[in-house]
This record gives structure tokens, C-alpha cells and sequence, in this order.
């Protein structure tokens, strides 16, 4: 069934005269972005806005996973590596030479970069199914190591008294926002760039990309280097928010988060993420009061949206309501410079 | 003239089958050469050889007087030796003319290219070449028939501008109606681009209608080479087609 609509989605309509028709309901997404900025203007409850933070993380979080995995076909059970190494590195940063969190979080993004290349290279030989076993092991490896050296790294216990975002909740509220904002701002630029074109030709085929000339190689590696830094500001942000960070962080269920997040919003969407991360953060925070049945209504509600929308609620919002998704921007310039193409 | 491609002594063996065995062969600039055989004679496995999707176990390739036989896949495809697969391969969430621009950002298309922007009308225009037009230019790679998918095919290896080009059985799963578009546009191909093409091909009679010269393969070793004529009245040939007694059957109906 998803194979079958996803056949509609990414087409580009077409009118009769040929022009090519991209007619995104920009005032939608501006709706969203307007309420919010405007949110704590409604409402500066901080448990509502500690709720938003953690979906923003969430957003950035997921749609680092998506990048690699739903736009470059470089499936990972192991995300949380990223965001959790980040999450160390700034703590350490902060607590052992005092660096404030502007500075902590992008030298935390950085190291995310070395270890998505660290991690990027089984998966240039390992393909599939083994790559994707063996990604999930990476996690426990280094919550192993942690562990193993108490002194340096806090043990269980892990890092904590690490200086906040912000002492106001409205100003972290802000920061989060932003972080999402310009996060995926950029991470949707990658993917409708020619680089973004070329990723999701490695995913479609990697035998033919090679053989058409594209260093399969470079550009996988490039995609696990930019989803490690995604993903690592988020883990660092994460640890800033909650001034504290510790090697439960590196559990299983954490990577999931992602890919549950990103299956939800659209795979391979980048902006599904966003969607994904606050409505299934919101649902948590809901179902809180059932916290028994929590987990239960949660693979509940998530069989029910795959049963009935398995390419994911962005897609269908797109095929509803005729939303162009993004496609290389290659295709605009064609049109600005109108299809010299005979009519038929 | 050197060759512009020569193997040689090329040797590949799968656990105990032998997939290609001491393989010579010499391509001159602008042939087009049939490569012919029945089914599991290696040809593929050939293909795959030459552009380093394998290593061969023995044996050396030069393309262009240069030894490729180590290279990767993609720094030969950008040496100008370009290839198709026997199942078409389209990129299928993707446009059709999307699945064509990914080669525009191949190193060789990179070099060639002065102007950045004129990609999309690149590819575009290599569509076009092919005989993709508008709307089918936009759709989805997976929404196009197989018709359109094996020329997408082409038009993906053209933008590399290649020297050589591989086709991995072109007429595979068409029709006659496709096939009889398919060979004037390998023609034009060929002439266009002064292409040399080494073709893989069941389909005897649209082969006969393009190749200068005949390859046959079997059981991985080359047992005739020779034009179209020469070839089909080999005895060995006829032999390794249809069982020994071949020959006469051939004769009788000819
Ligand atoms: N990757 C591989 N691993 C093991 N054996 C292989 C592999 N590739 C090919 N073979 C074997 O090598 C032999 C040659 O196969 P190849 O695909 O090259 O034949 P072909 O001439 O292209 O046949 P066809 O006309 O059916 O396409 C066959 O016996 C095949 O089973
Ligand atoms: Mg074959």
C-alpha cells in the first residue's frame, strides 16, 4: 500500500502547458511557524514549554536520521551514539574547562562528525541487514567504555551541575526553536541540492550510481559527517537543557525514538521529522497519566498510522493537499528559463 | 591506432565454475561489437570484469593505454568507459530527468562542463535524445515503462560523455515494436557521438542489424570473432547454440 501512493507523491505536477506547476501551501507552514514564535505569548506554562523543547530536540534529533537513512538509504539502529558522544563531549567541556554551552554544543556537533565517519566506514563494506545489526551494537559499546573508566567520565552517575541553556524557560524555549528552525532549514537545503540529489541515487542504487561515475564512497561518508553533527547538537543541546547527561542516554530505545519519530512524520522527508517528534512527544507527555499502559498505547497508536498511512503523515498531507515535495532545485532553474521543449 | 580497450589473458572463476577464461579481445575506436553467447557463457560477468564491479582472478585490462584492471567502478566509469545493466536499474523514486542528472555531477561530467548552471537543461536535452519528452521527462523513474526504462538507462551513461559504452542486452524485455526504435537509436548514438559500443544481445536480428563484428562466448572462453557472416557460418558456433548437429540444422534453414 505504501509503495503503491508513494508512486504519487515526489511527481512533479504537471499543467497543460507544460510549465511545471510547485505550489507548496507556504501559508500553512507559515501558520505553524508564526504560532510558533508567538507560543509563549499564549501560553509560558513551563511544563508546556519544557514539552516543546524536547520536541525540537526530538525534530533535529530524527531528521538526522532521516538523512542518512531515509534520503541516503543508510539504514542505522545506532543514532543515539551521536547525540549521546556530543552529549559527553559538551558536558566534559563545561564541567572541566568551564565552556559555556554556545561554545560546547557545536565542539560536541564536531565530534559527531568524526564519529558518523567513524561509524560510516562498516557501512561501506558491511551492506544491508549487517550493516544495520552491527550499527546497533555501536551504542553499547561506548556506554561500555564510559562505564569502564569512572574517574574520568562520572560512571553511572555520569556528569551533572552542567550550566543551563538558560535560567528562563522562554529563553530556552527560544534557543530550541531557533536550533529546530535552522537545522532543518539546512538539512532540507542538503537534500534538494545536487549533493542531496546524489544521495538519493545511493539509495535508490548504489551499483549504478558507481557505475555512472559517483564516488559512492565520499558521498556516504559525507552523509554520515553531516547527520553525526545534527545529531550531535541536538545531544548537546539535550544535555545543556537537562544540566546533566549519563550512559542511560546510550539505550536502545533512544535510537528507536528517532526512527520512530522520522517513520511517522515521512521517511525521507526531513520536515516528516518535525511532525513525528511533536506529536508523538505530546502523545508521551498525555499518556503519562495511563503510565502503565504507556507503552501500549503508543505501539498502539503507531500500528494504527502505519496500517492506514504508512508513508507517513507528511506524504499524505502532501497527496491530499497537493503539496509539491522537495526535488532537486535543478528542476526551477529549468523552469525559469522555460522548457524549450517541443509541445507534443 | 592502439586499441582504445584490450583485454587480456582475462580469467574469473566463481567456487568451481570458470565465469571467463583466458580471455583476449582488442576494440578499435568506434566499432561496435556484438558479444554474443548463450545463456551463463559469462558475458556479464565479462562487463562486470571490465568495469571493476569484479576483479578478475588473472589477466590485465587497458583502456586508453592506461591498466584499469584495479581500478573502482566509478573512476573507470570516468575514464570514459560507461556501462548498462541486463536488468534495467532507474533510480525509481526519482524523475526520470533527476535519474539523469546524478551522472552530470560525476567527476567527468564535471570537467567537461564549463557553465554550472546549465545541468538541467543537460539532462534534459540527453532525455530528449533518447526520446523522453515531456510529461514522461517528470514522472517518476518507477511509473515509466520498460521501454522508456531502458532508454533512461542510456540516457544516464550519455551524460557522461563516454568513450566506450557498454550495453548489457539493449533489447531485453521489448517489444518488436521497441525494438525496431531501438536500433536506429543506437545508430544514431554511435554516429552522433563517434561511440565505440560493445553490445551484449540474444535478439540475433536486431545485433546483426548494428554490430560490425561478432564476439561469441562459451562456457567463458571466446571460440569466434569475425563479422556477422562469418560468425553464423562458423560450425563451433552453430554448435554451441543448438548441440552438436547444429550445423546442418543452421544450413537446412537457412
Ligand atoms: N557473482 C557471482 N557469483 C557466482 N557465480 C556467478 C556470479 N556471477 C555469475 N556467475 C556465474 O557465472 C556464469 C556466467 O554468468 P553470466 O551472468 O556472466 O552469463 P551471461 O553470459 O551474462 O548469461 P545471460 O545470457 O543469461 O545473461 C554463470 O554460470 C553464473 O551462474
Ligand atoms: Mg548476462
Amino acid at each position: 500500500m505504501g509503495r503503491k501512493l508513494a508512486n504519487e507523491d515526489e511527481s512533479v505536477r504537471i499543467t497543460k502547458d507544460m510549465k511545471l506547476k510547485i505550489a507548496p501551501k507556504n501559508s500553512v507552514f507559515l501558520a505553524l511557524l508564526i504560532l510558533l514564535i508567538f507560543f509563549p505569548a499564549i501560553s509560558s506554562d513551563y511544563y508546556i514549554l519544557l514539552i516543546l523543547i524536547f520536541a525540537n530536540i526530538g525534530a533535529v534529533y530524527a531528521a538526522s536520521w532521516d538523512l542518512t537513512a531515509g534520503v541516503t538509504g543508510q539504514f542505522s539502529f545506532g543514532q543515539i551514539l551521536f547525540f549521546g558522544i556530543a552529549g559527553y563531549v559538551s558536558g566534559a567541556l563545561n564541567l572541566f574547562l568551564g565552556l559555556p554551552p554556545l561554545l560546547t554544543i557545536p565542539i560536541g556537533g564536531a565530534f559527531g562528525v568524526l564519529v558518523g565517519l567513524i561509524v560510516g566506514l562498516p557501512s561501506l563494506r558491511l551492506k544491508g541487514p549487517y550493516f544495520r545489526i552491527v550499527s546497533l551494537t555501536f551504542p553499547g559499546i561506548l556506554s561500555g567504555i564510559i562505564l569502564m573508566y569512572p574517574e574520568v567520565t562520572g560512571g553511572e552517575a555520569g556528569f551533572y551541575g552542567l550550566s543551563p541553556i538558560s535560567s528562563d524557560i522562554v529563553t530556552t524555549y527560544y534557543a530550541s526553536v531557533l536550533l529546530m528552525l535552522v537545522s532543518i532549514f539546512i538539512l532540507l537545503r542538503i537534500v534538494s541540492s545536487r549533493i542531496g540529489l546524489v544521495f538519493r541515487s545511493i539509495r535508490e542504487n548504489e551499483d549504478v550510481a558507481e557505475a555512472i561515475g559517483i564516488n559512492t564512497t565520499r558521498y556516504k561518508l559525507l552523509a554520515w559527517a553531516i547527520s553525526g553533527f545534527f545529531a550531535g547538537i541536538a545531544g548537546g543541546f539535550q544535555t545543556h537543557q537537562l544540566m546533566t547527561i549519563s550512559p542511560f542516554v546510550f539505550g536502545t530505545v533512544y535510537s528507536f525514538q528517532a526512527i520512530l519519530y522520522a517513520l511517522l512524520g515521512g521517511i525521507g522527508t526531513i520536515i516528516g521529522s518535525v511532525g513525528g517528534s511533536y506529536l508523538l512527544t505530546i502523545l508521551n507527555e498525555l499518556l503519562r497519566c495511563i503510565a502503565d499502559l504507556r507503552a501500549m498505547m503508543y505501539a498502539v497508536v503507531m500500528i494504527i498510522v502505519y496500517l492506514f498511512i504508512p508513508m507517513g503523515i507528511y506524504r499524505w498531507l502532501a497527496i491530499r493537499f497537493n503539496i509539491q515535495l522537495g526535488t532537486w532545485d535543478g528542476l526551477k532553474k529549468l523552469r525559469r528559463k522555460k522548457l524549450n521543449a517541443p509541445n507534443p | 591506432m592502439p586499441p582504445i580497450l584490450e583485454l587480456k589473458e582475462l580469467n574469473k572463476r566463481f567456487g568451481g565454475i570458470t565465469a571467463v577464461k583466458d580471455f583476449n579481445l582488442q576494440v578499435e575506436k568506434g566499432q561496435i561489437i556484438g558479444l554474443i553467447g548463450p545463456n551463463g557463457a559469462g558475458k556479464t560477468t565479462l562487463f562486470n570484469l571490465i568495469t571493476g564491479f569484479l576483479k578478475p582472478d588473472s589477466g590485465t585490462i587497458m583502456f586508453k593505454g592506461k591498466n584499469i584492471t584495479k581500478l573502482k567502478p566509478h573512476k573507470i566509469a570516468n575514464m570514459g568507459l560507461v556501462r548498462t545493466f541486463q536488468l534495467v536499474k532507474p533510480f525509481k523514486r526519482m524523475l526520470a530527468i533527476e535519474n539523469v542528472a546524478v551522472g552530470c555531477y560525476s567527476d567527468r561530467s564535471k570537467k567537461k562542463r564549463k557553465d554550472r548552471d546549465d545541468v538541467p537543461q543537460k539532462a534534459f536535452d540527453a532525455l530528449q535524445r533518447v526520446g523522453i519528452n515531456p510529461p514522461n521527462t517528470f514522472k517518476l523513474a518507477m511509473t515509466l515503462s520498460h521501454g522508456y526504462s531502458r532508454r533512461l538507462d542510456i540516457a544516464r551513461a550519455l551524460v557522461l560523455e563516454p568513450d566506450v559504452l557498454l550495453l548489457d542486452e539493449p533489447f531485453g524485455g521489448l517489444g518488436a515494436k521497441e525494438s525496431n526504435l531501438m536500433t536506429p537509436l543506437i545508430q544514431k548514438l554511435h554516429r552522433e557521438d563517434n561511440l565505440t559500443l560493445i553490445i551484449i544481445e540474444h535478439k540475433m536480428r536486431q545485433l546483426m542489424k548494428i554490430a560490425e563484428k561478432l564476439v561469441v562466448m562459451q562456457f567463458g572462453e571466446k571460440i569466434a570473432e569475425g563479422t556477422c557472416r562469418e560468425v553464423t557460418e562458423d560450425p563451433k558456433v552453430c554448435e554451441a547454440y543448438l548441440g552438436k548437429g547444429g550445423h546442418d540444422y543452421f544450413a537446412r534453414n537457412k
